[in-house]
């Protein structure tokens, strides 16, 4: 069944995959309840309508139920709406042509005497002012409501969607002719759920906290979900749990310092504090431990059902791991604890870098992730440097569902790449996969460095090579319009 | 410290082959309530090892499970009440996780476990350098990874 599926106009690499997810988290390609695993394709079908194209907030997508879609459209953050379509035109007099074609066995009962209704006039870029408002709706009369009007609390919603004619003030390219469309509402994403998690109000903060809105995709993107058990091995001040905890999952989280994990700033502003802010079941387990050496028994395999981390990069926090610079190096000898000084010894670190720490958290989510299980992670790209498509670490153990791209300044961006675990750990892909990485790391040499991204991304930029650039950038083939800033 | 987490934890220093079960010293055990989600436990059943389990719990004070268990009883309400107990409200809030064969104590404060290792446990043996080869000047070139020689020496 055809829904119109009408986006925020914003973070529009994460619109889809956020719908696909939560397709799959509700059956939509199938019942996977019985913990049967299977690699078939899963995707839906997408159409854009008329006139429109990929970035544009109007969408056409194939669900298998009405039940199903308005699933999907209450849990995701990004969907506006998801519709029944009625009718469609580039001008009123089509949309009325299209209405009344519409089989009557669609409409009649959502128009039945003893129901309630409103109608809701939405524009996308532009405005329509109240009295022209009133005008449309009325227009409408050819449709046979036969309900009372209730505005605070209609059993059925109609929305009148109307376009702009030019695409020049949205940020998107134009489109050739307007649309209008009219449908009736299945379901919307509940963004009361933003304001009541952001961080400014949220008690224990760090300096890489993950943004509310992010940290929901994300875990919609793992399919948090009650039952199951969510880790996340850079767990910070707990702020992608949260969401996971949000959405019914157990969760648990390790970090290698100390202080964030078990201290916080005190007894009532900590990781766990941030869960009882919103009355969230707390963490089932919080450690300290380092991701290059995880504490987890050998005999103990496919425990989580995903694994959702913001592991550091090295921008704007870096990652540590245990040893001396020196020792790991081999330059000295380790440093030998005296007896007496084990209990309070405060172990060394190394800098962890951004290939070595993806290379672990990737044999990690192999290892510890149930068949089907989802590994969800952002990852930093050079925007001058890479073409974003084909450079991303991958895993014998992993299929690559969705990259989603987040642009953060000029030069780069964060990428949630999210996997899908669709084949057993063993020794010959753990082998396959070190091999992987070494092939990956020859051709990252310059990120595999501690520091580079750090500087790639702050560096002063020599004036005299600016103007340089500047042409460079002007022959850009690559269309540069606001779409992905949104 | 929940027990779930214990039942997935080992000692990790290397060379250590029999890191778990930890042993648990318990110095302060505290239960805290958490409303039983019977689909999680189901799930989890299968991944605990039972006997560290059974064993854990006594230890925190606790002796009502039985010492053998099968999938069958996730059935039986009552059983399902005494492993959702001990598996996630009984807490170790301070005390130490203690690894079977070298005896090295992992501090449990304010309920969690410190699990990193210091600097003379991360090698076999004392002075065997994972890095190898020589030492040349500039520290980023000959950064070395821990994690690929280490997973050679273990796959």
């Amino acid at each position: 069944m055809w829904f119109l599926c009408v986006f925020y106009h914003r973070l529009l690499d994460y619109r889809k995959p956020e719908v696909e997810s939560l397709a799959e988290l509700f059956g939509a390609f199938g019942d996977v309840q019985n913990g049967e695993f299977c690699s078939r394709e899963k995707s839906l079908e997408w159409r854009i309508p008329l006139y429109h194209h990929t970035d544009s907030p109007f969408h056409l997508v194939n669900i298998p139920s009405e039940h199903v879609a308005r699933k999907i459209a209450n849990r995701s953050i990004l969907v506006k709406g998801m519709y029944e379509l009625w009718g469609e035109g580039s001008s009123y007099e089509e949309l009325k042509e299209s209405i009344l074609s519409y089989p009557d066995e669609r409409k009649l009962p959502y128009l039945e005497s003893n129901s309630t209704f409103k109608i809701t006039v939405d524009t996308f870029g532009k405005a329509i002012g109240q009295q022209k408002q009133k005008e449309l709706i009325q227009g409408l009369s050819y449709i046979p409501f036969k309900g009372r009007v209730n505005l605070k609390n209609p059993e059925h919603n109609f929305w009148l969607m109307d376009t702009d004619d030019y695409g020049a003030n949205n940020g998107l390219p134009p489109i050739a002719k307007k649309r209008i469309f009219f449908g009736r509402e299945v379901g919307g994403a509940d963004r009361k759920l933003l304001p009541t998690y952001q961080l400014k109000s949220r008690t224990y903060l760090g300096p890489t906290a993950m943004d509310a809105e992010m940290a929901f995709l994300m875990a919609n993107q793992a399919l948090a979900a009650p039952g199951k058990l969510v880790y996340d091995p850079f767990v910070g001040t707990g702020s992608v749990l949260v969401a996971a905890a949000h959405f019914g999952a157990m969760t648990m989280g390790a970090d290698i310092d100390i202080r964030v994990v078990r201290d916080g700033r005190g007894p009532d502003c900590n990781v766990w504090s941030n869960f009882k802010q919103y009355g969230l079941p707390m963490p089932i387990g919080l450690l300290r431990a380092d991701n290059n050496l995880p504490p987890w028994r050998s005999g103990l395999k496919e425990v989580f059902d995903a694994i959702i981390c913001d592991p550091p990069y090295g921008v704007r926090a870096g990652g540590r791991k245990s040893g001396g610079r020196k020792l790991l190096k081999g330059a000295v000898e380790p440093y030998i604890v005296p007896d007496d000084k084990r209990t309070d010894h405060i172990p060394s670190t190394a800098p962890y870098s951004l290939v070595e720490c993806v290379h672990d958290l990737l044999d990690l989510a192999a290892k510890m992730l149930v068949m089907g299980g989802r590994l969800v992670f952002f990852y930093p790209v050079l925007r001058e440097v890479d073409c974003i498509e084909n450079h991303f670490p991958d895993h014998p153990c992993f299929k690559l569902i969705a990259v989603s791209e987040q642009i953060l300044s000029y030069r780069y961006s964060r990428v949630l790449l999210t996997m899908e675990k669709t084949c057993p750990y063993t020794e010959e892909v753990a082998e396959a996969a070190r091999i992987k990485h070494i092939e990956f790391r020859e051709n990252h040499v310059k990120w595999l460095e501690e520091g580079n991204l750090h500087s790639a991304v702050f560096s002063h930029v020599d004036p005299q090579l600016t103007v340089a650039v500047d042409s460079k950038f002007s022959k850009d083939p690559k269309p540069k319009y606001r779409g992905k800033y949104v | 410290m929940r027990l779930i987490t214990h039942n997935m934890l080992s000692s990790n220093i290397k060379g250590v082959t029999n890191g778990f079960p930890l042993r648990i010293e318990a110095e302060k055990v505290v239960e805290k309530p958490v409303e039983i989600d019977p689909k999680f436990l189901k799930n989890m059943f299968v991944k605990i090892d039972w006997k560290a389990l059974v064993d854990a719990s006594r230890i925190m004070g606790y002796a009502d499970l039985p010492d053998e268990a099968n999938p069958s009883m996730l059935e039986l309400d009552e059983f399902l009440q005494k492993f959702h107990h001990a598996l996630l409200e009984l807490h170790l809030e301070e005390g130490a996780l203690v690894c079977p064969q070298t005896d090295r104590r992992f501090p449990v404060i304010k309920g969690i476990p410190n699990m990193l290792l210091h600097e003379d446990e991360l090698f076999l043996q004392r002075g065997v350098s994972h890095g190898g080869g020589g030492t040349p000047k500039t520290q980023s070139r000959t950064f070395k990874y821990l994690d690929l020689n280490t997973s050679l020496s273990c796959a």
